[in-house]
Order: structure tokens, then sequence, then C-alpha cells
């Protein structure tokens, strides 16, 4: 037997999913170990090897084709500035542009807080002033050297740094993109004179216009890579030891995985690759079943998260605001808001009017059912009261939950105040917690110019299947499918992930552009990524290469990215008017009939390579669908609340562990699995379909 | 009636009016109708006691500072045309 | 309980929604935009109206819009009558003797019905890249007439039942200097337009007119009652302020506020007469920009809509800076008196909050803005731009806070464009950008640091560009110190003619100090000039005011400001007290506390 293994490290639990080569699914679960996350990894693979009767991880890992990991390395050291100490240069009269930012205050902000004037702030600097060196040096638009960079100058900052024990340096001069000399004199002097030194030059990490961008990118990798590194070492080195022959693959914030070696020449790459694995999760499952529009939706304590995949591709960003900087980033785009069973509600003391989130219970004391000392109400309570989770079977019964002690609360600060009875209270919590998540997916879709109605929603994290058939119904959405992994979603993204690299160069050029110019970035980016790939093992026809430009119209700022055909010969210049027609297309689709302007002129102003690296599918098992009626699955029978009637009314519940495939249900009705709940509303059905996926058919449908 | 003016100043009743003083000496400065500037101590310097980029103001505007009588707590630093 | 005809939750769900959809029509603007303005700056409005020009929803942008949009709205239902204004037209408004404040700042509104009938409408403005008055961008500093600062339109059917009216675009385009840049600015404005139409309309489909409808005027009155709560909290009392913009002699502008119970009464009388130059403001402008100043002290976690206004009333006496009369002219005016009343507006409240243990932690030192600049001129690709947007503004410093220094370069909502982008799109080169020292108002809590620039001509095929210096002029911009706080360094815009920055350059020296650079400065007043071949322009945008006594600020602190270069070790010393020692600057406290002593007695002793 072989085995696919992929395992994700989040917050507090790491979780694993394996695969055998027939398919069958096992997960392992396991407390992630902050202070060396690989123990956390080891963990989770034994408890899964546990599961399958294996002798222990050894066992498993020997027999292990792939091993894929995500970490939240990167994110840790950001949020908790643990990075090393980190030098930056730049040249000289721009050494403040990283904490000038450009002026902005309010990306990544709420409305009340960017209108909140008293309350504006800058985030703390990555490299703190001190830390950061001028040089003498400029290089103009075109890339012509204006002033010349002296080496012994150049020296002296690094001195003036390591004086002060930097560990790491980046470097970002003006129009290095365009012209990298003088960045690669500074990288010369760190490689002879000081190479235990982390270097990370702007012209490697971030070849973009945009000075500010691309100082927070070379930011970013220099305080996050020795980190990274370290990291990653050690994993390979534990795994490898417990026996496993190849090395493992990381997941980056684009969506594919790469190797350690890879991961470490751009640390950047794995900011947020945690939720990134659960939307490639959903694309890949969505193959299995045929469905190729989707939106993937997350709820889980404090977090509400939403990415798009269209026509099976997903959704990207190019400048993402990551901790309130924005950086050069080729990154799958997720949405999300402070949403989740542990959100609190609250009443604005001076409107009366009733509130949910953004601030969240954490997860401990947590929610007041917890009774682990929790005293804010929360979504989770509002969500027991109404009688959607069961209080002896909450997580598969680990955790008693406390519905009294909710129910006192809640009237205490709730009901009473606002005048409403305990379950207009516990209702109206689950209306607005509902409403803040249609709104993002709103915002995920309808403000993109995609039709929600057009998409089929998938349901992952905790919390969610108690809630998605509302926040889906709310924008005419028809289907809601709980995948059967949808506890370790990232996971199972992992395991179905392909090698990627991609690769990114800047160049304005007016359209028409010359197609030697067009053709010369390709060709160098297209070398790039195929060099690459071989080098990781893949055959020609194993590869899969997509070329793409950033275009707008002329002197606009954002710009859209139009695809070119599949293929990686010379481009045309008729191809080239194909991308050109393509652009007003997609203008016109994003931002609505009539509000596209060709008169106004066109730009290109990036080229972007994506290599695949197609590696093998893993199986999913498949059940045999049968009508089998559902009642052997029943547990029992519970008031349960539903909008609809107003009220509370007998509700039956079921037991998922005991439906098989082919079952049929219809609402309202409650399903209890060991890992969440899926609430089954009056109008809707439930379907187990082959592959043990809940689907829930939403009015009807 | 007693609330804040300021940073060091606030406004109480007393005997039927209502009076401005300082918090950090409890001088009482003025009555609340008065204008409660005009009993400060009162100074002026050149602009740029405010900081070397005040040269352009030199010529045009004083620095004006109000300090407490009692304490002379300063209360509040303006550019004022230069009469 | 506030809300009383709808269910409170309902309530909760619906207006969170209406806020939405300005906020999408604001992306909208945003990412289709052809200017640095609309798509970098956030200067544009985006909001919603209810069926008589009421504000529904004001969008997260400048306050000022918001209220003259309305103002916009009013004048379209009285010039076209209800009959005339079909579902699926689209407006166009720029006079600034009906409702805009200048004429490049345009209007498009959108009448939205459900069902035929009309429920509300939509509403943006973005400043066009030209509206072909005398001066290329439409801040004219020569114009001493409105006739001489663009086309002004006092309504007209840019799109007529969902059809564009292809004659009448281009007539108006055909009107600037750029009639693709200002084509792409007016298709941004329809598309976000659009947006609202549809977005409000499906919110109509699904909960009906009646309830949409209450839920609009109890949106309204939930924010009036709100705020009218507050401000009855607050202690009453009078407040006032002024400001002099020098602009051909000094304008005196004059505002008292009066609070009175539930009521906020701005009282511009005092203010000098308008001025034949381009900076007197509309009165619907001198309203707006109160609104804005209440918006962001009071209200700016409410829901934005007209309830805003209703506890509040505006007198300008007619004739004055901030009430002018036809055919005074206006094209400066939103970034100079707009601005100006901004302040004065601001500082009172300020002023009024300090009178508040509630609302006293909501003070920002207020801030009379900067100087501003726009180029126009050939591109290095051979091209004519009317519109090179500095955009520095977006680097002010914030104003002190009372327990908080202000955000250094923190220039609220705005970005500036990166020097790169700059460089890249037009024939310059940018010689420095960083924060000033020594601009921050001293103080207990300092004020945010202001960012200073510098840039000459670089590949520009002419050898020249022209430039016009805007916003507000006069040594008493940029932020004022509140209760012993420091003033910011004042703005300022210099053109260094015939330096040696070439030459520098050329003997591969870095043209970063400014007595090496040289030439001859002319502080620039409102005018046009010449960027010509070793020209350099020198900008320094606002910084903020200080908040309490600069001797008493943490000596740790300002040993941190030395370190990070935003105070010089002589301004530690001199205004702050603090004696630093050695390659560390460690803080010698004894000296210190010497130091501060003697300062403060040799100032009660009087000046030497
Ligand atoms: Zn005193």
């Amino acid at each position: 037997m072989e085995y696919v293994v992929g395992v994700d490290i989040g917050g507090t639990f790491t979780d694993c999913v394996i695969l055998d080569s027939e398919g069958t699914v096992t997960l392992g679960k396991a407390l992630s170990t902050p202070e060396d996350f690989s123990i956390g990894a080891v963990d989770a693979v034994r408890d899964a090897a546990r599961y399958m009767g294996l002798a222990g991880e050894g066992e498993l890992l020997a027999s292990t084709k792939f091993f894929f990991h995500a970490c939240t390395v990167a994110d840790n050291t950001l949020i908790t500035r643990a990075g090393p100490s980190t030098g930056l240069i730049t040249t000289k009269g721009f050494g403040d542009t990283l904490l000038h930012m450009r002026g902005r205050t309010t990306e990544g902000l709420t409305e009340t807080e960017a209108f909140h004037a008293a309350g504006q702030s800058k985030p703390d600097p990555i490299v703190r002033r001190p830390f950061i060196e001028e040089v003498s040096e400029r290089i103009d638009y075109k890339g012509s050297v204006l002033i010349r960079l002296d080496p012994a100058e150049a020296e002296q900052a690094i001195r003036n740094l390591l004086a002060k024990e930097v560990q790491s340096i980046g470097v970002c001069l003006l129009w290095a993109l365009s012209n990298d000399a003088h960045e690669q004199t500074i990288a010369k002097i760190v490689k002879e004179k000081y190479p235990s030194v982390y270097l990370t030059l702007s012209s490697e990490v971030a070849p973009f216009v945009g000075e500010y961008e691309r100082t927070a990118t070379t930011a970013f990798n220099a305080y996050i890579a020795p980190k990274i590194a370290a990291y990653l070492q050690q994993l390979g080195a534990v795994l490898k030891e417990k026996g496993l022959k190849r090395e493992p693959l990381v997941m980056q914030s684009y969506g594919g995985v790469l190797r350690i070696e890879d991961t470490c020449k751009n640390a950047v790459g794995t900011i947020e690759s945690g939720p990134v694995s659960g939307v490639i999760g959903s694309r890949f499952i969505g193959e299995r079943i045929g469905l190729s529009n989707i939106l993937a939706t997350d709820m889980g304590g404090t977090t509400f998260k939403v990415s798009v995949i269209r026509n099976g591709l997903v959704e990207k960003d190019y400048k993402p605001v990551i901790l309130r900087y924005q950086i050069y980033l080729t990154k799958i785009w997720v949405e999300s808001i402070g949403a989740g069973g542990g959100s609190i509600a609250w009443i604005d003391p001076e409107t009366g009017l009733l509130k949910v989130g953004p601030l969240g219970a954490g997860a401990y004391p947590g929610p007041v059912c917890y009774g682990h000392g929790g005293s804010e109400i929360t979504v989770s309570d509002a969500d027991l009261l109404l009688g959607y989770l069961n209080e002896n079977y909450f997580l598969g019964g680990k955790m008693p939950l406390y519905k009294e002690k909710a129910l006192r609360v809640l009237e205490e600060r709730i009901a009473r105040p606002m005048g409403m009875s305990a379950v207009e209270a516990a209702s109206g919590i689950y209306r607005i917690i509902n409403s803040h998540m249609s709104d993002l997916i709103r915002r995920a879709t309808v403000e993109r110019g995609y039709d929600p109605r057009e998409f089929t929603l998938f349901a992952f994290g905790g919390a969610a299947p108690a809630h998605a058939a509302r926040y889906a119904a709310e924008l005419g959405i028809r289907q809601v499918i709980v995948p059967l992994t949808a506890s370790v979603h990232g996971a199972t993204g992992l395991v179905s992930s392909d090698v990627v690299y991609a690769y990114g160069k800047s160049e304005h050029l007016f359209v028409p552009a010359d197609p030697r110019r067009i053709n010369s970035h390709f060709s160098a980016l297209v070398r790039k990524a195929v060099d690459h790939l071989r080098a990781a093992g893949f055959k020609e026809e194993e590869m899969s290469v997509v070329r793409s430009v950033d275009m707008r119209y002329r002197n606009q700022v954002h710009e859209l990215n139009v695809p070119l055909k599949a293929g990686i010969g010379e481009v045309s210049e008729e191809e080239m008017d194909e991308v050109y027609a393509t652009f007003d297309e997609l203008y016109e689709q994003t931002y609505g009939p009539g509000a596209g302007y060709r008169e106004a002129g066109k730009e290109i102003m990036a080229f972007r390579v994506l290599g695949t690296g197609l590696l093998e599918r893993p199986n999913l098992r498949r059940y045999p669908l049968e009508k089998r009626d559902p009642a052997s699955a029943l547990k029992g029978e519970r008031w349960v609340y539903f909008q609809e009637g107003g009220d509370f009314a007998p509700t039956q519940i079921y037991d998922f562990d005991r439906l098989t495939a082919g079952s049929d249900i219809c609402g309202p009705a409650v399903i209890e699995t060991p890992i969440t709940t899926i609430v089954v509303n009056p109008k809707d059905r439930a379907f187990v379909d082959e592959f043990l996926n809940v689907r829930l058919y939403l009015n009807g449908a | 009636m007693s609330h804040p003016l300021g940073d060091s100043l606030e406004v109480y009743s007393d005997q039927g009016a209502n009076w401005v003083r300082c918090t950090r000496c409890s001088h009482v400065i003025a009555r609340l109708e008065e204008h409660w500037r005009k009993r400060c101590e009162r100074r002026t310097f050149p602009p740029t006691k405010a900081g070397p980029l005040m040269t352009i103001l030199v010529g045009h505007y004083v620095l004006q500072k109000l300090y407490c009588p009692g304490c002379g707590a300063l209360l509040e630093s303006d550019m004022v045309e230069q009469s | 309980m506030l809300i009383r005809n709808v269910d409170p939750i309902t309530f909760e769900v619906l207006s969170h929604r209406l806020h939405q959809i300005t906020r999408e029509m604001g992306i909208t603007l945003e990412r289709t935009g052809g200017t640095v303005t609309t798509t970098q700056q956030h200067d544009y409005n985006a909001s919603l109206y209810r069926p008589d020009g009421e504000i529904m929803a004001a969008g997260e942008t400048y306050g000022h819009h918001v209220v003259c949009a309305g103002q916009a709205v009013k004048r379209i239902l009285e010039r076209f009558g209800k009959e005339e204004i079909y579902p699926d037209d689209i407006f166009l408004l720029n006079d600034p003797y009906l409702a805009a404040i200048h004429n490049p700042d345009v209007y498009i509104i959108c009448p939205i019905h459900h069902e035929n009938v009309l429920v509300g409408w939509s509403a943006t403005f973005v400043h066009v890249s030209d509206i072909g008055a005398m001066t290329p961008g439409g801040d004219s500093p020569e114009a001493t007439e409105i006739f001489q600062e663009g086309i002004r339109i006092p309504g007209i059917k840019l799109v007529e039942r969902g059809k564009l009216r292809r004659d009448v675009f281009d007539t108006i385009t055909h009107m600037t200097r750029q009639p693709e840049a200002v084509g792409l600015d007016l298709k941004c404005e329809i598309a976000a337009n659009n947006v609202a139409k549809a977005r409000l309309q499906a919110m109509y489909e699904q909960y009906g007119p009646e309830l949409m409808n209450a839920i609009s005027s109890e949106m309204i009155q939930y924010t009036e009652t709100i705020l009218r709560n507050r401000i009855r909290e607050i202690p009453d009392g009078v407040w006032s302020e002024r400001l002099t913009i020098e602009a051909d002699g000094p304008c005196k502008l004059t505002l008292t506020l009066r609070k009175e119970g539930e009521q906020l009464v701005f009282d511009f009388t005092g203010t000098d007469k308008q001025v034949r130059k381009g900076i007197n403001l509309p009165f619907h402008g001198t309203c707006g920009f109160c609104f804005g100043a209440v918006l962001y002290s009071l209200a700016y976690d409410l829901p934005k809509n007209h309830g805003v206004l209703r506890p509040m009333e505006v007198i300008a006496p007619k004739g004055t800076i901030v009430h002018v009369q036809y055919p005074g002219p206006i094209s400066m005016s939103t970034t100079s008196s707009g601005f100006g009343v901004g302040f004065l507006a601001s500082s009172v409240l300020m002023q009024m909050l300090a009178t508040s243990e509630k609302w006293r932690h909501e003070i920002v030192a207020p801030q009379a803005s900067h100087r501003n600049c726009r180029h126009s001129g050939v591109n290095q690709y051979g091209r004519y731009c009317p519109f090179i947007n500095m955009a520095h503004g977006a680097l002010d410093g914030n104003g002190a806070r009372v327990d908080r220094d202000g955000v250094d370069s923190g220039g609220s909502y705005m970005s500036v464009p990166n020097v790169e982008w700059m460089e890249l799109h037009y024939p310059l080169l940018y010689l420095f950008r960083r924060h000033a020292t020594d601009s921050a108002g001293a103080g207990k809590f300092r004020g945010g640091a202001g960012v200073e620039s510098a840039h000459m001509l670089h590949d520009a095929p002419e050898g020249k560009i022209r430039g016009v210096a805007y916003g507000v002029a006069g040594l008493r911009n940029s932020g004022h110190g509140m209760f012993g706080g420091n003033p910011g360094a004042p703005s300022v815009m210099v053109l260094l003619q015939n330096t040696n920055a070439n030459s520098l350059v050329g003997a591969n020296k870095s043209p970063v100090d400014l007595s090496e650079i040289g030439g001859e400065p002319n502080f620039l007043p409102y005018c046009n000039f010449e960027l010509k071949q070793n020209d350099v322009l020198y900008m320094r945008v606002a910084s903020g005011g200080g908040y309490g006594d600069p001797l008493e600020r943490d000596p740790e602190r300002v040993r941190g400001d030395v370190l990070t270069g935003l105070v010089s070790k002589a301004a530690a010393r001199e205004i702050y007290g603090v004696v630093l020692n050695g390659e560390g600057c460690q803080v010698d406290l004894a000296a210190t506390q010497a130091q501060r002593k003697k300062i403060r007695e040799e100032e009660l002793r009087g000046p030497q």
C-alpha cells in the first residue's frame, strides 16, 4: 500500500489526511506545538496511523509517496513579531518608504474603524527606522543608471546593520525591477563577506513597479525567511529520519506546492497558505463531483472566509493586504470577516441595537455554553438554544455543553434589556451573523460581476454546516455541500495539490505592444518555470504552463489579469489582439456593461507565468448509492427553532455515521456528525452522495 | 455644573456662579463669562521657539504662550499675528 | 428603543446592506477611474439619496460632497420635474452656483425606480482630468470670474432611458484638453451608478417598497436622535477659530460655534468678502465641510445620512468667501477655503469635545491642510497630460490626541502614488520623499510628522512642464497645537530655480540635501509656474499639531524620535528639554529635569 499524506498546521490543531491507493480517507488530529511545529506534525501523522491500525508513523511514512504540508510559521512570525532582527537597505532619500506606507492608514479596517479619526494608527513597522540604511545610487524608469552605487558605501551600510546584530537583510532599491545591477552589487558583498546573513533582493521576490509594495514584500520576506528555513529544514530532517523517502512539498499562497529549497527562496510565498489549501480542497472535491463554480466558505470560531472558484479556476489576488501592509504576492483570493461560532453578541449601549461580532470570545474560555467561565453570549450559544447543537453530542460527545447557563446569560444580557423573549434574542443573533456572512459572499461575487446563483456553496469549518443553508439562501444559492472532510478541509486540499512555480515581471508597454518585448519576457519566465519543473522531476508531458498579462486602461491603477491561450510558443500579434479584446470583455464583465472605454487606450503592466507540474490526483472512494430509508439512522427527536414557523417544532435528529450513500432526508431535520452539525431547514432536502458528502438542496431545488 | 475645559482647566460651580480654575493648583482664573485667556500669564516668543522649520513665520507671527497664574502650567501655545 | 416602525434585527441587516452599496460604488470608481485622485486618493463621492434628495447612505469618503450631491439631486428634480425623469436616465451636473463645489468635480446623478416609481437616487463625483478651464486640470489661480473656469452644466441627460447620449458625451469631452481621459472619468461614474441602481433595485425587489422606505426614514431618524442625544450631553458653550489664507493679500475666515441644547450653530459672520481669486466657496460647500467635520467626530460610528445634518445650522453671510455670489471665481475652492472651513469646523468641535469627559478622548489636534501641486505637459512618450496630480496630501502628518501621538504621514484614507508610478508615467525624477525632521508639532503627545519631497524634470521632451500651485496658501496652514502643544511645520511649496541637482547627479552624488541642491528659492503663492531644466520643486505637506506641554513628554519617547530622525537633537534639548548623551542617545534624567525647569523659568521670565 502507498499513501499520500497531507498535514496542515493551524493555530490550535494540526490536521492530517491520509489517502491510500484505494482512495480511503483517514483523518488524524493533534494539538499544534508552536515551540516546534514539527512535533505536532508528527503527532498528527501518528494519530492517523493508529486509526489505520499501523504500527506507528514510521510504517506510514516509509510507504508515503507524497507528503504535502501547509504551515502557519510565516503568519505566526508576522503576527507575534517573532522574526529575527532584520535590516533594510534602500535608495538614499527613500528610507521612509516602508514607514509612510503611501499614507494609507485605513487599509484592512472596518468601516467604523476607518471613520474614527481619533483611532487611526499604522501597524508596528516590520523593520524599525534605525534598522533602515540608505545608499547613494539611482536608476531611472528605463533602467539607466543615473548615480552609480559605490561598493564601499554599500559595504558600510551592511556593516552598520551588522553592528546592530541583524541576521537578515532586505534590499529594495528604486527601479531594481528594471535594472538589478545595484542590488546584485550588494548581494555579491553579502555572499562573499557575510555569508551567514539571510539576504532578500526586491528584484527577486517582487520584480514589480511600485516601491512601497515592493519594499514591504522584501521586508516581509527578510523577516520570515530565517524562521521558515529553520523550521522546514527541521521538519525535513525529522521526517527523513522517520522513514519518509521523498522530500515534503510545501503549500504556497497561490495554491501550489514547492520543494523546501524553493520555498525558502521565497518564504513570503507561504503567507496564509493554510486557508488556501481549503480552497484547493474544494476545487478537488468539485472536480470529483463535476462542479466547477464553487463558493468555498469556512466558518470557524472567529473568522469567516470566502473564496471563489469559477470554471474550475481559483481567483487570485496579486496585491493582497497582509496585516495592513499591501504586498506583491500571488495569492489565492480569500476574503474574510470576524464572524464565527465565537462571535460575541452585544447591545450597543447608546442605541439599544443588537450587534454580533466582530469581536470573538476566543478558544478559551469561549462561549458561555462551554462552561469554561465564558460570560459573553456567542453565536454558538444561540445555536445551542435554538436546538441546532446537541448539548450531549458536541464534537461527538467529547465536550458537554451547558444549556441552562447559556439561557440564563442570554436572558440577562440580551433578551431582557432588549425587551425580547430568549427565543427572539437567539434567533436575532442567528439572523444577524448569517446576514454578515451573506454580505461577505455578496462582496465576493456580486461586487465582482458574478451571479451567486450560478455557484454551489461549500461549507467547511466547524460552525458552517449549521448556518450555511441560511446564508446561502439569502443569495438565492440553491445547493450547499458539506464535504465529508469538512473538518480537515485544508489537509484535503494539500493531498490534491500540484507543484506550481509562479513568476512575474513588470514592464510597462502601451498597447499594441511590440511582440518582441512580449516574447522576450514570456520566454525568460517560461524558461525559468520549465527549468524548475524539470529540476523537480517533471517530464514535458506532465507540465502545464499558463501565461497571462496584467492590463488596464491607460493611467488606471488597478489591473485585470488576462490569460493567453495555452502553449508556450512565440506569441503573434494576432494572438495579442485577441488578448486585448479579452481585456475589454473581462472589464465589462467585472464592472458592468458600458463601463469599458477603448478610446482611453490600454497598457500592459506585468507579465506572469504559472508553471504547473501535474501530480497524480488521489482517488476518493466511491460508495454505492442505496435507496435506504434514513429512519435507521434516526437518533431521536428534539425541539428545534425554525424561522418559518417562528417557533420551536419537534424535529428529527439523524446520526451521520449511520447514514449511507443515497440517503435522502427532508427538512426540517438535523444531522449530527462527530465533528459538526448540519441543519436542514423546513423547505430543504439533504442527500448523502457517493463520496459521503452531504448535499443540501435549498427551497425545493 | 462641573466639566473639563481643555487639559489643565475645569469649570465648576460655586455660590451661584461658574468658574474656571486650574486643575493642577486649583487657582481660580476667571468667571466662566469672562475671557479666561485674558487672565492668564501671557508671554510671546519668536516663532522659531516652536522649531527650526518656523523660520518663514518670522516677522509675521509670534508664538504666544498662556500659563496658569497660580502654578505656571502651560495652558496654550499659538502663533498669533505680530502686531 | 430608538427604532419604532421596523424590527431592530431587520434594521441592522438592511442599514448595513445600504452602506455596502455605497462601498461597492466606491470600489467601482477606484477600479475603473482614470485619475490618481479617483484611483488612489479616494477623492470621490458615492452616496445614495431618498427620492427628495435627502441623504440615505453616505459613502466612506469626503463628507462635503455628500451634502452637495444631495443638493444636485434637488436641482435635477427642479429642472426636469418628476414627469421628465425616466427609469434608467443618468444626469450630469457640475455648476457650482447650483450644487457642485468647483467645475472639475462632475456629479453624475442617477434616479432609481422600482416598478416605475422613483424610490431613490445614487450620485457620484470624481475630479475629472480636465474641464476646459483656463488652467489645465481645472484649478485656475489666474481666473477672476467663473467664466474662465471651464464648462458649467446645470443639469443634462447623459444617458436617456438606458442609452448613452453619445452626442452629449462627446460634446462634453471635446470641450476638455484630453477627451479620452475625461471619457474614462465619466465612464467610471456611470459604472458606479449602474452598480448602485442594480443593487438598490434588488433590495426593493426582495424586501418590498414599504419596508425599504420605512428603513431609510428610520435610519435618518435614528442617526438624528442619537446625534442630538450626544450633543445634549455636552455642556453648552461658544467656541471660535480663525484662519488667514494668502490670496493676493490676507483673506480671513472666522467661525463661531454655538452649542445650545441639542443644536450646533456654525456661524461664519466676520469672514472677509469674496475675492477675485478662485478661493471662494459656494454656500452648500460650506455646509458640506461642516457636515464632514461633524461626521468624523461625533457621528463616525452612526449610519451616515441626513440625520447628521438635522441638528446643524450653518450661517454664512452672502458675498463672503464662504458664500460666494455669482460670478465670483471658485475653481480652487475645495482645497483652499473648503479645507479651511473644514479646519475651522473641526477646531471648534475639538474645543467643544474638550469640555466633555466622555468625548475628550475623541480629540485630534485640528489641521489647516497643505499646499498642493499639479503639473501638465508632454510626457516622455510624447503625450500631453493635463492632470499630473502630485497627490502628496496623503502624506500629511495627523494631529496629536489626548493620549497618543498623531500618525506620521497618516493623511486620512488617501494614498499617494508610488514614486516609481509617477516616474513611469510622467517626465519626473524624485530626489527624495521622506519624513521631514522637526516637522511634527511638539507636545506631551506630538503631532504626526509630515513628508517632504523634491522632484525635477527627467526625459521631458519640451524641457519644461507647467505647474499650478494651489491648496491652503498661508503661514498658518498645517497642524495647530492644542493645550500647549506646538503647531506643525507650515506646508510649503518652493520652486528652486537653477539648482545644482543635475550636476550633483552627474558627479554621482545623491541630491538629498537642500543646501547642496541650492538654487534660488521661490515660495509659491497661488500661481501658474513652469518647471524647467535644473529647477527643483520642493514640497512639504502638513504636519500634525501637538497636544499638551512638550516639557511633559516622556523623555524616552523623545529619545525614540531622535533615533528615528523625526526630532533633531537640538529640538529635543530646546523644545522638549530632554538631554541625550553619547552615541546611543541615552536620556540623562537629572540633566533633563534641570533643563526643563530652566526652560519654563526662562519662559515665565519673558524673552531676553
Ligand atoms: Zn495652576
